[in-house]
C-alpha cells in the first residue's frame, strides 16, 4: 500500500461553550433591519412582518420592536441598541 | 480520520479520481500526498512536522507543517518552496488579514503573494511576461497552489457555502508574483524593504486583492504626473471597494515605467504620495443624495472615513486609500514597454498587506 497524508488537518479543539440562558417564554422580540434603502430593506421589512405574526400566533409574543440601521455596514449606534434592552430575542438581517 | 483512503492506496493511478471523490481538490488535478513526498517537504521547511501554524478559517482545521506539506505535495511543490509557503500561511493568519472574511466575502479579493529577496531568483519565481498568471514558473504555480489547497482543505473554502464571492477571479486558484529586485530602479526600496525586510533577505507579502487591472500609457506624455494620474484613475474607479471604504491597493509597475519615473526624479515614496493625492473621487458621486444619504445627519455618514472629510460637502474629495503608505508599489512584469496594473484591495474590511521575513 502507498501511504497518503491527509491534507485536511484536524478540527480545532474548542472549549465546550455555555449557551445563554433560555427564557421560559418570549414576550418582547426585536427586529433590526440592516438597511432601509432600496438594496435590502423592503424585503427584510416584509419578512419581519411575517415573523411578527408567527411569533405572536405560535410563541405567544406580545410585543415587538422594529428598528433600522441607516447604513448597512455600520454598527448600530448605542441609542438604537438601547431600544432592544428589554427584548427576549432580536432578529437582525437583510433581504433582497 | 476515519475514511479508508487514509489507510493507503494500492496504485498512484487511484489518486486522481479519489481526490475528486473525497473533495480534497478544488477542481484542478493534484499529485498524491505520499508519505515520502510529504516528509521531504517537511524537511524542506526546516521545522518539525507537528509545528502548528494555525487554524485555517472558516472551517478552522488546524494546519501543522505536515498538513501544509501534504497540500504542497498535492500542488507539486519542491522542498525549497516550503519556507515561502509556510511563511505566507502564517502571514495570512495575521489578524489584520482577516482570513475568515477574505475566504467568505461576496467581494472578489483573493490572496496575492509577493515574494521578494534572493528567493525570487533562487526559486525561479515569476517576474517577467505574464507575471500574474500564465507564466511558466513552477515555483509561483506550486507555491500559489499549495496555499490555495491549504485554504481549501483546512479552511473549507467551498463556493456557495460558506464562500459567498459573487464573481471572484482566477487568482483565487493561487497567484504568486516575484518582485524584480534587480530591475527596481536604483535608490528605490523594494516592497519588502519598504516594509522592513532587508533586500538581501527573503520575504513574502500577502495581500487580498482583485485581479490586476491594466493601465497602458497610450498617448501619455513623459510627464510623470500625467502618467500617474492614469494609474490613479483606475485606483479611484467608482465600483471598487477602495473608493468607498479606503484601505490599501497594490500598484505594479513594469521595470521600464519604474525607470522612467525614477529618471524623472521621483522616489518610490514620491510615487506613493502622488497616487494617494490623485486617486480621489467627489463624495457626491460616490454617495449621491437619495435613500441611503437623505440628509446631512451624521447617522448616514461612513464612520470609516477620516474626520477631515466633510461628509456634508458633495464636492469633498475622498481618497481611495488610507495614505501614501497604503499604495503598495511593486516593480515586476515584462521588462519591455512601460505599463502598470492596479490591484484594488478589499477596502477597510481586511486582506491588508502582511509581510514576513522567510527564515
Amino acid at each position: 500500500m502507498i501511504e497518503l497524508v491527509d491534507p485536511r488537518g484536524t478540527p480545532e479543539p474548542r472549549a465546550a461553550g455555555v449557551l445563554a440562558p433560555r427564557p421560559a417564554r418570549l414576550t418582547r422580540v426585536g427586529f433590526l433591519v440592516n438597511e432601509p434603502g432600496r438594496v435590502s430593506g423592503p424585503s427584510f421589512g416584509r419578512y419581519a412582518e411575517q415573523l411578527d405574526g408567527w411569533f405572536r400566533d405560535r410563541l405567544g409574543v406580545t410585543d415587538t420592536v422594529t428598528g433600522f440601521k441607516p447604513v448597512l455596514s455600520r454598527r448600530a449606534d448605542d441609542a438604537l441598541l438601547d431600544r432592544y434592552d428589554e427584548c427576549s430575542a432580536v432578529v437582525n438581517g437583510l433581504a433582497k | 480520520m476515519t475514511t479508508a483512503w487514509t489507510d493507503g492506496i494500492s496504485s498512484l493511478d487511484e489518486w486522481p479520481e479519489l481526490s475528486y471523490r473525497i473533495g480534497v481538490t478544488d477542481g484542478l488535478p493534484t499529485f498524491p500526498p505520499t508519505r515520502d513526498r510529504v516528509d521531504a517537504l517537511v524537511a524542506g521547511s526546516g521545522r518539525p512536522a507537528g509545528d502548528v501554524i494555525g487554524a485555517i478559517p472558516p472551517a478552522d482545521h488546524v494546519a501543522t507543517v505536515e498538513v501544509i506539506a501534504a497540500n504542497a505535495a498535492m500542488a507539486g511543490a519542491l522542498p525549497a518552496h516550503m519556507p515561502c509557503i509556510v511563511a505566507a500561511a502564517e502571514a495570512m493568519l495575521d489578524e489584520r488579514f482577516n482570513l475568515r472574511g477574505v475566504q467568505c466575502t461576496t467581494h472578489g479579493c483573493a490572496p496575492l503573494v509577493v515574494i521578494s529577496g534572493p528567493a525570487v531568483e533562487r526559486l525561479g519565481v515569476a517576474t517577467a511576461e505574464s507575471v500574474f498568471g500564465a507564466h511558466t514558473s513552477r515555483a509561483s504555480h506550486a507555491i500559489g497552489r499549495a496555499l490555495r489547497l491549504v485554504l481549501w482543505n483546512c479552511g473549507g473554502a467551498r463556493p456557495g457555502e460558506p464562500v459567498k464571492e459573487v464573481f471572484g477571479h482566477a487568482g483565487r486558484l493561487g497567484v504568486v508574483i516575484g518582485e524584480a529586485g534587480a530591475a527596481t530602479p536604483a535608490g528605490w526600496p523594494t516592497l519588502a524593504e519598504a516594509r522592513g525586510v532587508p533586500r538581501d533577505r527573503d520575504a513574502v507579502t500577502v495581500f487580498a486583492c482583485e485581479a490586476p487591472q491594466s493601465v497602458a500609457f497610450w498617448g501619455a506624455p513623459d510627464d510623470p504626473e500625467v502618467r500617474l494620474d492614469r494609474v490613479a484613475d483606475v485606483m479611484r474607479a467608482q465600483g471598487n471597494n477602495n473608493t468607498h471604504t479606503m484601505g490599501e491597493c497594490l500598484v505594479a509597475l513594469s521595470p521600464s515605467e519604474a525607470r522612467h519615473l525614477a529618471a524623472s526624479g521621483l522616489s518610490r515614496p514620491a510615487v506613493q504620495e502622488m497616487l494617494y493625492l490623485r486617486a480621489r473621487r467627489r463624495l457626491g458621486d460616490l454617495r449621491p443624495r437619495g435613500p441611503l444619504r437623505p440628509s446631512d445627519d451624521p447617522a448616514y455618514f461612513y464612520e470609516w472615513w477620516p474626520d477631515w472629510i466633510d461628509q456634508t460637502d458633495d464636492d469633498a474629495l475622498v481618497p481611495a486609500v488610507w495614505g501614501p503608505e497604503s499604495v503598495h508599489v511593486v516593480v515586476t512584469g515584462a521588462d519591455s514597454i512601460p505599463w502598470a496594473a492596479v490591484c484594488p484591495g478589499w477596502g477597510h474590511l481586511g486582506g491588508l498587506a502582511i509581510t514576513r521575513e522567510v527564515p
